[in-house]
Parts: structure tokens; C-alpha cells; sequence
């Protein structure tokens, strides 16, 4: 094995850190205290000084105005907060969180490992994905490669046989929702199809139990119209101690929990049934995107069986989850590491692209390394290699005007949702709409809901180019050409074919530029960090 | 322009997450801005308000909105405002809009403007749709607006825009308390008076009177003037019964009402209580309103009195339920006005009344919130008395809601203050002011005071405890007090605080002395560790004494009679180290044996303003001596020793010496007033008893007073004001030289009316001295001379005139001999005239007679004179060497 390479999952509410240890196993590092999961919490203690994980956690409630927590929900958007008087952007405070683990994954291995592979939820975008590697940046890590959730997820369950599985994987994590179906064995893993939500997480049912118990209380003391959930010390305890009712209701059909707001003080009793009642409608949305998978999964492979229905994300421990997917979808999930999966799979990704044995397009691999073939790896179920195929989440497309009267235009998508990458879309003919017209405008958009829509205002923007051209008459050819890659790079070539003039533009999606980011390292690195 | 995320959010974003209209329009804005209305999509919000940005201070906008925006990220989505108006923000900015220009800003303080004008306009018109009867009160207009999303404009805006719109707003009208007389409503069950206003303009009848806010009649003033003229005119009408009702009437009112503020009132009152009668509930107001301007009351008022005597309108029983919900408000009974309202149908056809209802309802509802609120954080803030007035207020709109009493209950009362601490006897006196009614709550801790009732040691705990005394208290320790005041015993005041080290004083300090040494001894408490006594010396330095074992010392080498000052005062090892208590000081005299004054004086002296005694004695070393006084019979025991309880019980009484004192240390000298004669004795003190010493009789007899000598006939009276007490005076005098004296007892005295001196010429250096008897010792004051002057003495005389019809007058003067013996020549001198004749001779002789005086009784004179017109005098006279002279009567005895 060649450089080590650490594998993150960078969760909305807990993040966790593996690598390969010398027996070839994908394993989980404790964290300073002794946990495999750091809550993804960041507290500036006082200028300089930040705090993160289960300490940040705890003095949030008391000061919930110097920190954050759930800020993956805010990756690859303009979301700037301030904190002690200092400008972060969501990219910086998750660098924060990816620089805490490495470093106590360093302190807990005695290494000085700085090369990692961060994961992202399937349904994230261009520009969240973009976001993700730019937070390895700023925390001056070499990120050596972005993967999916449920494809890590997968690699840690094993993808070593030769026999073909289809796997299902339904990961409900601290903040995102994601499904996958994908096709392994034999060291390979195709994505087919993906869906998922990226506002739909364990926060949110944690969300539903805080209404439903502040409800309760509000009923209980009297409190009339006078909400406390506007008070941020009563909401600060209640997140708190809500996640801790959420996990008894696991366990248990009741338990209770404190409330207090002003001079009102009560034990608020909470069922089993109570709370799935209030959050029934969060798992019937999940069920529906698990249906919309399958459908799309069914219209590539018409005989598409999922052999396994796997569980992963710490939030689809919820007994609630495996009885809806059992009565309403007719599948037996089985649980797996639940927080850790995803971690472990993640390392398993980063050492195979370290050995150089990880291929995501279709470029071959080296049969080994000089010295004979490439030996088997006990991390990928005994195969020597591994190769992800992977699919767009997200349908990209160029805004277009039917004639110069057009103020609104649409979209034209390129490549569409489910779509496999590397993929080279089909050239696109397109005309001028005007005489004289003397540059060619090229806006480059990414499906923005849950399914596609031509209409501009539902797609979020990535990018806009302007392509100047001599006048050029009405109607006037023009070609575009659209690639994108397996991580996410999306590369356009436009055309005059009157003049042959062309360009090339490298899609940079990001909402931070380079120096930007360079800016951010440099304030990440003056910052003491402790956990 | 300042941003503060913290009061955006309290002030902006949480009453917009609780404001539905508001967050309704606020979602209304952000579909236009996507609809691309523009900058006219803001005009209908209070966007200053939501973006916290100062029309008067638009100075760095972009800074401004950049924080805005930072603050709204942060709070995310709790409260979900803010993520609305992040919202709106984002589609501001995508819009194109300049919110970072001030121009912007001032367009948009124009466009807020004109579209609240027509939005006011617009909710003015229906206002006046839904109210015919063009009456509304200030109260009632104010929660329509705000009810309607114009709660933030000034209410004399709103008055203006109903005005404007034929509206009349007027203030709630309150009905006077007055009690209106049966007797006032029985005139105006006459044909002859519609109202009682008919019968303050008796003989005319009222047009366009007003009565609600004053009286008129007719555009004029209607006063107690009107009520005597219409009084006056009733008498002068053709009599009837109802004119005699109507003076009954008139006649209370003149009585009952002293000033035209009292008129009003009970005509209000009456009237309204009048018109009750014909203004039904449930019937047609504008039929009502015309009934009463045909009773001569004005429009106005009577659109007035219409709204208040029947809220609901022309609506039936469904009206009755608006106007139940009205009076279950007035009484305080909000759930049910609540459970009244939810029962209203909503094709009620009265929507006028059922939308006033519900809006008062709501108000009162959003009251109570708002002060319960207020309550809350008064209660968060620990500021007590200001939740007891916002649970008081809001308990006076929901009467019946159980959870607020108990709420008023839990309020603690005030904290206690004045707490005092201090030590004496040993243990810890406490006292403090509270609360009237509350329970005081008293713990204690070592250390600082306990931060709650259950932190410490309980102490103490009553009602209206103010005081308390505590003997648990540690020695030797701070302690820490706090006293807590609570009503229900589970929700406490803020304490008083008060600390304090309690280093009990050494007690039982005695000290014993000999004559050079003192021999202290004292008590400790348990927790003392040492004494330290510190001896104050005579020549001002100090010694000090460590005592680290027991609690006796002995002081030696000290110097006899020599006073020291010794205090005591108890080591303790307290939280901070070392510390001594408050001393216990005794003063000591080394002393020899307690012995008699020896050589014991005494002399009477005179001094200012009386007598006195000075007394000398030789000091006896190391104790006080004093001279007590006696009666002149007492016995003293020369050199026993008495306490001075029982030397005060024989008629002993403690001499205070005057101040200035001579003597030496080898002799005292005292001087001291005293009067009279006494036996002094000198006492040694120790403590409260005494040595006698030897006793010496002396002082002084008092002396007279007011001597006086003057020559009486063949004789010189010599006259003073005796001294109080059993005395004899001795007379002493010289005649031609050689010394004479006599004496004279009281009662002798008293009989002779002096003491007489049987001779006069020659006389001279007459003195009169006390003399003061005691068994067969006597004592003579220092004679008192007094001066003698040879002028004759002077007898009085009275004149009596009795007229007769046919004669003339009988004069009879009568001559008061005042101890005078001999025989005297006078003469009766008559004289006509304003002026009293000066001597014999400016008058008519009537008589010359020659009268024998003596002590037996007066002389008496009497003579005729003539006739004489008014005025005359009557005089007598006597020669100038006659050895009296007569004084003069008064003048109206003289004058005929």
C-alpha cells in the first residue's frame, strides 16, 4: 500500500474519520474523546480560539449565538455568517470540522495523514460537491477524490464478490436523505439511479419532536399564546435534549423530558406512538423518493430485482423507517454500521485512488505494478481493482431564447438526472436570434427541485459566459458542445460555425473562486482549534 | 445606522412570526417581486421596518444590509420570519430593487405612504358601512385598525381619516356613578316632558340638546342658573300635576347640585337611565337614534346614547349574542365572551356588530397575552412588583382565568431591606423591614449569605417578622444572613443580605484590685482561642498582655490611686485568619483599704443666688470621696461602711460639687450650694457603698428678703419677707451709737405686722439675721442689713360722698391708722372744679379736726358740705409737720 489516505464523512449533525489499518481493514479512529462519531459543531470559544464535536455541542445551548451546527444543509450557497466578528462562509466552518478530525485522527494514529476522501450525499449538486473539496482546501488537505454516501456506504459492506448484487440503499442521515440503487460485485459498483432530498434529515425529525413537545408543554403550563420556541436558551436545551428523546424512542415507548420557560417548569411525556404520529408524514416522503428511485432504476433495466434493501445513516435507526419500508414498500432492510459505513467506505475509496487502482471513467486500469498483477485487497472484498460508475443527480442544462422577444427563454437539459458521467452530451445546433448580433451568451444551469423543469426560475444558475463573435446575421449557426465528468466538472465548447471561432469553458461552479478560498485557508489557519 | 441582531430579532422578527396578517403580507410581497411587480410589491409593508433600516439615518446602507443578511443566516429558521425575510431580501435583491440607495428609500417612504392613505381610505369606508349609525368610539376605531393592520398609525391620523369620511369618533362613554332619584324620572312620565332636558328649559321645550359630554339646549349652555330660572317659571305656571313634578324635580336638582359639573353628571345620568326605556336591544338603531331626536336630544348625542344602549342593532338574537359577548368582556369573563364568539353563526346578517364583538374580543385577548408576556419578563428580570401589575391588569380582563390568581400568588413580595446584623451579648441581632403580610425567611451559612432558602442554616421564619435574635450562630466565624420574604412558601423574594463576624465580647469582666496591682478576670466563649489585654495608662501609653491559656490576669507594679483602663478582647481563628472581638473595658484603681475621709471641714459660705458649704478633707488614695447632707437630725456612724441605697433612705442626699474646684492632692475642696442647716458626712465609694467619715453640722440659716425700715409714729417698723423653714430673726441696731437687738418669732411678727424699733431719732445700722435653731445648737445667717430712711409714713384714707335731695352732700373719710398711735390733725378741703385741689388752700375748709389714731381701728371723719354743681373734690390734708402723710384715695371717691 502506498500513501495512507483517510476517509470522512462529513455529516450534517455527525461527522466520522477511517483509514485502511495494516490488516487492510477500513477502521474507524477515535476521536480525543474516545468516540467514533464528532458532531459536526463548531464554536468560536473567543477570537482565535474554536471549539468542535461534543464540547461545542454542549456550550451552544448555553450561547447558541456563537456558534453553528447543520451547516452541510448551507455547502455550495451564498450563506455567510459571523461569528465573533469574523466572515465565514459554510466551506470555511466545514473545514474547520474536516481540519479537527485529521488532526485528531493524527494525534489518535501517530501519522501525518493529510491526503483524504470526503464524502458528499448522492443528491448533491455540482456546486455542494464543488463546495465539499473546497472545504478540504481551505482546511490545506489534499482531497484525492469526492464520493458519494451511498456508494461508500456500499464499498464498506463489500463489493468483493464475483455474483452481481443490486443493492438499494436507503441513508437518512442528520441532514440529507438519500437513495441509491446501484449494481456491485466483482469490485465494481454502477450507480443506476439516484434520488434523495437534501433538506430532509434526522434535524428534521428532531424538528418535528421539539413542536411536538413544545406543543405539549405550551398546553400544559398554560402559556396561552406566548410561544417559547422564540427563546433561544429554551430551544438551545430542548435540540439538545430532543436527540437524546429521539434515541430513547427507540428503545422505549415513552420517556420524558424538561421543559422550562420562565417561571414554567415541566416534565413533558412523550410516546413512541406520539412521535411517530407527528413525524409519519417525514417517512412517507422518504417512501415516495424511495418509489421515484425505483421507477427510474426500472426504466434503465426494465428486470431491475433489488437483492439487498440496505439501512444506513445513524437517523434510519428509527424503528419508524423499517416498519414503513416494510408495510409500505414490502422490503426487509438490514441495518448496517448505521454512522460508520460511510466513513469506512470512504477510506476504502480514497486508498484504492492513493493505489491507483480506483477507475470512475472508462479509462483502463494498470494490470498491476510492474512487479506482477495487481494484488487482490482485502478492503474490496478480495478484488484488486475498483471501478465506480456513477450517475448525475442532477439534470444540467443551457438557458435558451425562442427569439429575441424572449425576456424569460428555458432550459434545454444535456444531461439528465440519472444520467451515467463521464458523459459527452450530443452537440446541440443552435442559432443566433438576431442581425448583428455580436456575442453569443452562454448560461448554464442545474436542475434545481425535485424534478426537471424548462422553466429558468426553477433551476439554479452555475454559470455565465459570454462569447463574443464578429456581427453575425440573424439565424446564424452555432454549435455547443457539453461534457461532464465523473466528479462533477462540466466542460462546454460553443462554436461559431459561420466563422469557426470557438471556445472552451471549464465550468468552475463554485460560489467561492480561488481566491476566495485562498483567503479562507489563510483565516482557517490563524484559528486555534479544540475539541 | 447601528445594527442590533439581537433587538431585530426580539422586535421584528419574532411579533412577525407571531402575526399571521403580517407574514401574509409579507409572502404577498415576495409572489410580486417574482412576478416582477417591482419596488410597488414593498408598498404594502412596513419595509423599514422588516429591514431595520432608519428613514432618518440612511448613511452606509450596503454595510447595513450586509449585516442584515449575515443575522439572518444565523438565526436560520428560528423564528421562521426570519427565513421570510431573508426571503424577501433575496427577491428584493434579485428584483433589481436599490435597497442599498438612500433615493430608494425616500421613493419608498412616498409609495408606503400613499398606499397606507388608500388602504386607511378604503378600510374608513367600510368602517362607515358597518357602522350607520356614524358613531364610533376612539377604542372602538383603534382595534378595527389594528385589527385590520393599522395598528402602528397615530391614532389622531385615524380619527382624522374616519372624521374626513362623516365618521364621528368620540370617547368612551363612561356612565357616572351617581345614583339618579326616582323623583328625577317621575316628571318626565308627563305628556308635558319628553326628557329631563324639557324641564332645565322649562316653559320652552329642548331642541338639539346635548347632555353626554355638557349641557346644552339649542346651542346654549345649560347650567344650575337654568335649573333656578325653570324653578322660578314652574312656580309662576298654571298649576298641575305635572308642573308639581316638575318642580320636585327642579327643586332636588337645585338642591343636589351645588355646580354645573354636578348637574351634568346627574342629568346624564338620569337621562341615560331614561332612555334606557326606549332604546331596546336588538331593535333598529337608526329608528332608535330618530325616536330620540324627536325627544329634542341632538343627532349626535343621540347616536351616542343609541350605540351604547344597544350595541348590537337590529340583529335578534343573534345580536344579543354580540352584545353578550360585549357585556361578558365588561365583566371580565373573557373565556366565555371566547366561547360566545365561537358560537356566532357566520351568515349572522349583523356582521357590523359581530365584527366589533370579535374585534374587542381579540383585543382583549392580544391585551392579555401582551401583558402576561409583560409579566413574564418582569418575572425574568425579577422585577416583582412591576409582574404583579401586569398579572393585576390582565386579571382584570379574565376574571375568571384560575391560573392567574395563582400566578398573583407565587409572586414574591419585595424583597426585605434594612437588614441588620449586629452583635451584642454575645449572640447576633437581626432586624429588617418587609413587606406588610409576608413571611420573612431567615437562613444563615458560614461564609457569604445563602443564595436561597434552602442554601443555609433556617434561622427564623414567621409572618411579619422584623427581628430576630440568634444564638446558634457560630463564634468565632462569618457568617453569612439572608433574609427572604415569600407569600405562598415556594417562590421567594430576592434577599437581604447581611454578613457579619461573630466575635462574642469577653464577659463577666471583673477586676480586683490592691494597692499596686489589679487582678482582671473574664469569661470567653468555647470558640475563643486567647484574650489580649491591652491596659491603658494614666500618662496615655499602653501595655499589652497576651493571655494564651485561661482567662485571669494579673496586672502588678501598677501605682496606687492611679486609674488604668483595661480592655478585654477575644482572639478567634476565623475564615481570615486571626481576629480579635470588640474589647470589654473596665477601669481599676489600685487601692489601699477603704477608709474614712480623714480630717473632714465644713464651712457655710454665701455665694451668688444663696448659700453654700465648703468642704475640705484629706483624699484617701485610690478610692472617690463624697460629701452627702442630712437632715439636722440624722446620726451618722463615723466609719461604718453603708450602701448608699440606705443612706439614701435616711434623707442622705449626694452633693454635687461646683465646678472649678481648688484643693491639692494632699486636701480636697469642695464648695457646693446648699441652704439651710445639715449634717455633712464624707463617704469613700466602692461601688455602691461607702464609708462614712467623721459628720460636721454646718451651713447657713437663710436669709430675709425685701428688708425694709421706715419711721411709724414714735417708732421704726422694721418689715422683710421671711425665708421658708422655722426660723427666728434677730433685729440688730444702734442707737446713738450703742448696739441694740432684739428678736421676734413669725406669729409675733405676723401680730405686729414688723418688728418694731421703739425709737426713732438716733437710729441706725438696723440688720436682721436668721436664726436656726437644732436642740440646743443654734445658727445664725449673716445679718442682712437694712437700710432705714426717716420719711413719715403714709396712711391711707378712704372718702365716701352720699347725696341728699333736699341738702347737701355727707362726707365721710375714713383714715386706716396701719399701726400708727397718736393724734393727727387733718382737714377736709371741698373745691369746685375739673382739677383736685393741690393743697389746703385751693379749697373750701369744711372742717379741722384733731382724730386720735391707734391699732384698735380706722378714724373716721364726717361733715356736711354744700350743694355744689358736679364737678367738685373732696379732699383731705394734714400739715407738713404732721408725722404721717395720708395717701390719696382713687379719684372717683374723691370727685362729687
Amino acid at each position: 500500500m502506498s500513501d495512507a489516505v483517510y476517509g470522512i464523512d462529513l455529516g450534517t449533525t455527525y461527522s466520522a474519520i477511517a483509514k485502511i489499518n495494516d490488516l487492510d481493514q477500513a477502521e474507524i479512529i477515535l476521536n480525543t474523546e474516545g468516540e467514533n462519531t464528532t458532531p459536526s459543531v463548531v464554536y468560536f470559544e473567543e477570537s482565535g480560539n474554536v471549539v468542535i464535536g461534543k464540547q461545542a455541542k454542549q456550550v451552544l445551548v448555553a450561547d447558541p449565538d456563537s456558534g453553528i451546527a447543520l451547516i452541510k444543509r448551507h455547502m455550495g450557497t451564498d450563506y455567510p455568517l459571523e461569528f465573533r466578528g469574523q466572515q465565514y462562509t459554510p466551506e470555511s466552518i466545514s473545514a474547520l470540522i474536516l481540519k479537527e478530525l485529521v488532526n485528531a485522527a493524527n494525534i489518535e494514529t501517530g501519522g501525518d495523514v493529510q491526503k483524504t476522501v470526503v464524502t458528499v450525499p448522492a443528491y448533491f449538486g455540482i456546486q455542494e460537491r464543488e463546495a465539499t473539496k473546497q472545504a478540504g482546501e481551505i482546511a490545506g488537505l489534499d482531497v484525492v477524490g469526492i464520493v458519494t454516501e451511498p456508494v461508500a456506504a456500499a464499498l464498506s459492506i463489500g463489493i468483493g464478490s464475483t455474483e452481481q448484487q443490486t443493492l438499494f440503499i436507503y441513508d437518512l442521515g442528520g441532514g440529507t436523505f438519500d437513495t441509491t440503487i446501484m449494481r456491485v460485485g466483482g469490485g465494481k459498483v454502477e450507480v443506476v439511479a439516484v434520488d434523495g432530498n437534501r433538506e430532509l434529515g434526522g434535524a428534521d425529525w428532531d424538528q418535528a419532536l421539539i413542536d411536538l413537545i413544545s406543543e405539549k408543554f405550551i398546553d400544559q403550563a398554560g402559556l396561552g399564546d406566548d410561544d417559547p420556541r422564540y427563546d433561544e436558551h429554551y430551544l438551545s436545551e430542548l435540540r439538545r435534549d430532543a436527540e437524546n428523546l429521539k434515541q430513547s424512542l427507540t428503545r422505549r415507548e415513552k420517556a420524558t423530558v424538561r421543559c422550562r420557560y420562565d417561571a414554567a417548569d415541566e416534565q413533558i411525556e412523550v410516546s413512541r406512538g406520539d412521535f411517530e404520529e407527528a413525524t409519519r408524514h417525514l417517512v412517507d416522503q422518504t417512501i415516495e423518493i424511495c418509489k421515484r428511485a425505483t421507477a427510474l432504476a426500472e426504466k434503465k433495466y426494465a428486470d431491475l430485482a433489488v437483492d439487498k434493501f440496505l439501512l444506513v445513516g445513524g437517523s434510519s435507526r428509527m424503528p419508524m423507517v423499517s416498519a414503513a419500508l416494510k408495510d409500505q414498500l414490502g422490503l426487509d432492510p438490514i441495518p448496517t454500521d448505521y454512522d460508520l459505513a460511510v466513513a469506512k467506505g470512504a477510506a476504502i475509496y480514497g486508498q484504492t485512488a492513493v493505489d491507483e487502482v480506483l477507475s470512475t471513467d472508462d479509462s483502463e486500469l494498470p494490470a498491476g505494478d510492474g512487479a506482477g498483477p495487481a494484488a487482490p485487497k482485502y478492503y474490496l472484498g478480495g478484488a484488486s481493482n475498483l471501478e465506480v460508475r456513477n450517475v448525475i443527480s442532477k439534470a444540467l442544462g443551457i438557458k435558451f431564447v425562442r427569439d429575441a422577444e424572449d425576456e424569460i427563454g428555458y432550459i434545454e437539459f444535456i444531461a439528465r438526472s440519472n444520467d451515467p458521467v463521464p458523459m459527452t452530451a450530443e452537440p446541440i445546433n443552435a442559432s443566433t436570434v438576431a442581425d448583428n448580433q455580436t456575442s453569443i451568451a452562454l448560461e448554464i444551469y442545474e436542475q434545481s427541485g425535485e424534478r426537471e423543469s424548462e422553466v429558468p426560475a426553477d433551476n439554479r444558475e452555475l454559470k455565465s459566459v459570454s462569447l463574443s463573435v464578429p456581427a453575425l446575421p440573424k439565424d446564424s449557426p452555432v454549435r455547443i458542445e457539453f461534457e461532464a465528468t465523473s466528479e462533477g466538472l462540466v466542460r462546454c465548447k460553443i462554436t461559431d460555425v459561420t466563422s469557426g471561432r470557438s471556445d472552451e469553458i471549464e465550468v468552475q461552479t463554485s460560489v467561492m473562486s480561488a481566491e476566495d478560498v485562498a483567503s479562507a485557508k489563510s483565516q482557517i489557519s490563524g484559528l486555534t482549534l479544540r475539541s | 445606522m447601528t445594527f442590533d441582531p439581537k433587538a431585530y430579532k426580539k422586535d421584528v422578527l419574532v411579533p412577525l412570526a407571531k402575526d399571521q396578517a403580517a407574514s401574509a403580507a409579507v409572502d404577498t410581497a415576495i409572489r410580486a417581486l417574482s412576478q416582477g411587480k417591482g419596488a410597488a410589491a414593498l408598498a404594502g409593508l412596513d419595509s423599514t421596518a422588516l429591514f431595520a433600516v432608519d428613514p432618518a439615518d440612511l448613511g452606509d446602507l450596503p454595510s447595513h444590509f450586509k449585516q442584515l443578511g449575515l443575522a439572518l443566516n444565523k438565526f436560520g429558521t428560528m423564528p421562521p420570519s426570519a427565513d421570510k425575510v431573508r426571503r424577501l431580501l433575496q427577491a428584493s435583491q434579485s428584483a433589481g430593487l436599490t435597497l442599498e440607495e438612500p433615493s430608494f428609500w425616500h421613493q419608498q417612504s412616498a409609495d408606503r405612504a400613499h398606499a397606507q392613505a388608500a388602504q386607511l381610505d378604503g378600510f374608513v369606508e367600510n368602517l362607515k358601512t358597518e357602522n350607520p349609525l356614524g358613531v364610533l368610539t376612539t377604542e372602538q376605531l383603534g382595534r378595527a385598525a389594528a385589527a385590520a393592520g393599522f395598528g402602528n398609525i397615530p391614532a389622531q391620523t385615524l380619527n382624522s381619516a374616519a372624521e374626513a369620511k362623516g365618521l364621528m369618533v368620540t370617547h368612551e362613554l363612561t356612565m357616572p356613578s351617581s345614583t339618579v332619584p326616582p323623583v328625577l324620572l317621575k316628571a318626565t312620565g308627563h305628556a308635558e316632558f319628553r326628557t329631563l332636558l324639557d324641564l332645565l328649559t322649562f316653559p320652552d321645550l329642548a331642541a338639539d340638546a346635548t347632555f353626554i359630554d355638557g349641557l346644552t339646549s339649542s346651542g346654549r349652555p345649560l347650567t344650575v342658573g337654568d335649573v333656578a330660572s325653570a324653578l322660578g317659571q314652574s312656580e309662576r305656571a298654571r298649576d298641575s300635576s305635572a308642573v308639581q313634578d316638575a318642580q320636585k324635580t327642579l327643586g332636588l336638582l337645585k338642591k343636589q347640585c351645588q355646580d354645573d359639573t354636578a348637574l351634568h353628571q346627574l342629568v346624564l345620568a338620569t337621562v341615560m337611565k331614561h332612555l334606557a326605556g326606549h332604546v331596546k336591544p336588538g331593535g333598529s338603531r337608526l329608528q332608535q337614534r330618530d325616536a330620540l331626536v324627536g325627544m329634542g336630544i341632538g343627532r349626535a348625542d343621540a347616536a351616542r346614547a343609541v350605540a351604547f344602549l344597544n350595541p348590537s342593532g337590529a340583529a335578534g338574537v343573534r345580536s344579543a349574542a354580540s352584545l353578550q359577548i360585549s357585556e361578558a368582556l365588561s365583566a371580565g369573563k373573557l373565556a366565555e365572551a371566547r366561547r360566545l364568539a365561537d358560537s356566532l353563526s357566520e351568515d349572522d346578517d349583523d356582521r357590523a356588530e359581530r365584527t366589533s364583538s370579535l374585534a374587542r374580543l381579540t383585543a382583549a385577548e392580544s391585551q392579555k397575552a401582551t401583558l402576561l408576556s409583560a409579566y413574564r419578563t418582569a418575572w425574568e428580570a425579577r422585577d416583582f412588583p412591576e409582574a404583579e401589575r401586569a398579572l393585576n391588569a390582565a386579571i382584570r380582563i379574565d376574571t375568571e382565568d384560575p391560573s392567574l390568581p395563582q400566578k398573583l400568588e407565587e409572586i414574591p413580595p419585595a424583597r426585605p431591606g434594612a437588614l441588620q446584623a449586629d452583635i451584642r451579648g454575645g449572640v447576633v441581632h437581626l432586624s429588617w423591614s418587609a413587606v406588610p403580610g409576608a413571611t420573612s425567611v431567615v437562613v444563615r451559612s458560614e461564609g457569604t449569605a445563602p443564595v436561597s432558602p434552602g442554601a443555609g442554616i433556617p434561622v427564623g421564619r414567621g409572618q411579619d417578622l422584623l427581628q430576630l435574635v440568634d444564638d446558634g450562630a457560630p463564634a468565632g466565624r462569618h457568617v453569612g444572613y439572608s433574609v427572604f420574604t415569600t407569600r405562598d412558601g415556594r417562590t421567594f423574594s430576592d434577599p437581604a443580605t447581611a454578613q457579619i463576624a461573630v466575635l462574642p465580647v469577653p464577659s463577666a469582666l471583673v477586676a480586683t484590685t490592691d494597692s499596686s496591682q489589679v487582678e482582671l478576670s473574664w469569661q470567653l466563649s468555647p470558640r475563643a482561642l486567647a484574650a489580649e489585654v491591652v491596659q491603658q495608662n494614666s500618662d496615655g501609653t499602653t501595655t499589652t498582655h497576651p493571655v494564651a491559656n485561661g482567662s485571669v490576669l494579673t496586672v502588678k507594679g501598677l501605682s496606687l490611686g492611679v486609674k488604668y483602663v483595661f480592655d478585654v478582647r477575644a482572639i478567634y481563628l476565623t475564615q481570615q485568619g486571626r481576629e480579635a472581638s470588640q474589647p470589654a473595658r473596665i477601669e481599676a484603681t489600685p487601692r489601699g483599704e477603704l477608709a474614712p475621709a480623714p480630717d473632714f471641714s465644713v464651712q457655710s459660705v454665701t455665694m451668688d443666688g444663696g448659700s453654700g458649704v465648703k468642704a475640705s478633707w484629706h483624699p484617701v488614695a485610690g478610692y472617690e470621696v463624697e460629701v452627702w447632707a442630712f437632715p439636722r437630725d440624722y446620726r451618722a456612724l463615723s466609719g461604718s461602711i453603708e450602701p448608699l441605697a440606705a443612706l439614701r433612705a435616711r434623707g442622705g442626699v449626694r452633693l454635687t460639687p461646683l465646678v472649678g474646684q481648688t484643693g491639692s492632692a494632699e486636701r480636697a475642696v469642695r464648695t457646693y450650694r446648699a441652704e439651710g442647716i445639715s449634717v455633712y458626712v464624707p463617704v469613700t465609694l466602692d461601688g455602691e457603698r461607702g464609708r462614712l467619715g467623721e459628720p460636721v453640722v454646718s451651713g447657713a440659716a437663710p436669709n430675709i428678703r425685701d428688708g425694709v425700715a421706715e419711721r411709724f409714729g414714735n417708732a421704726v417698723k422694721v418689715s422683710w419677707v421671711w425665708p421658708t423653714g422655722d426660723y427666728l430673726m434677730e433685729v440688730s441696731w444702734k442707737k446713738d451709737g450703742a448696739p441694740r437687738s432684739g428678736r421676734i418669732t413669725p406669729a409675733k411678727y405676723r401680730a405686729g405686722g414688723g418688728f418694731m424699733i421703739p425709737a426713732v431719732e438716733g437710729v441706725g445700722e438696723i440688720a436682721v439675721a436668721t436664726i436656726a435653731k437644732a436642740s440646743d445648737d443654734e445658727w445664725a445667717s449673716a445679718p442682712v442689713p437694712i437700710p432705714y430712711t426717716t420719711a413719715r409714713p403714709a396712711l391711707e384714707y378712704a372718702v365716701a360722698i352720699k347725696k341728699s335731695l333736699f341738702a347737701g352732700p355727707t362726707v365721710t373719710a375714713t383714715i386706716d391708722p396701719r399701726g400708727f398711735s397718736g393724734v393727727l390733725d387733718v382737714t377736709l378741703v371741698v373745691a369746685s372744679g375739673a382739677l383736685m385741689p393741690a393743697t389746703a388752700r385751693s379749697g373750701d375748709v369744711i372742717a379741722r379736726q384733731s382724730l386720735a389714731l391707734d391699732a384698735d381701728g380706722p378714724a373716721v371723719l364726717r361733715a356736711s358740705i354744700p350743694k355744689l354743681r358736679s364737678p367738685y373734690w373732696v379732699r383731705l390734708f394734714v400739715e407738713d409737720t404732721a408725722p404721717v402723710v395720708l395717701l390719696d384715695p382713687p379719684t372717683s371717691q374723691m370727685k362729687g
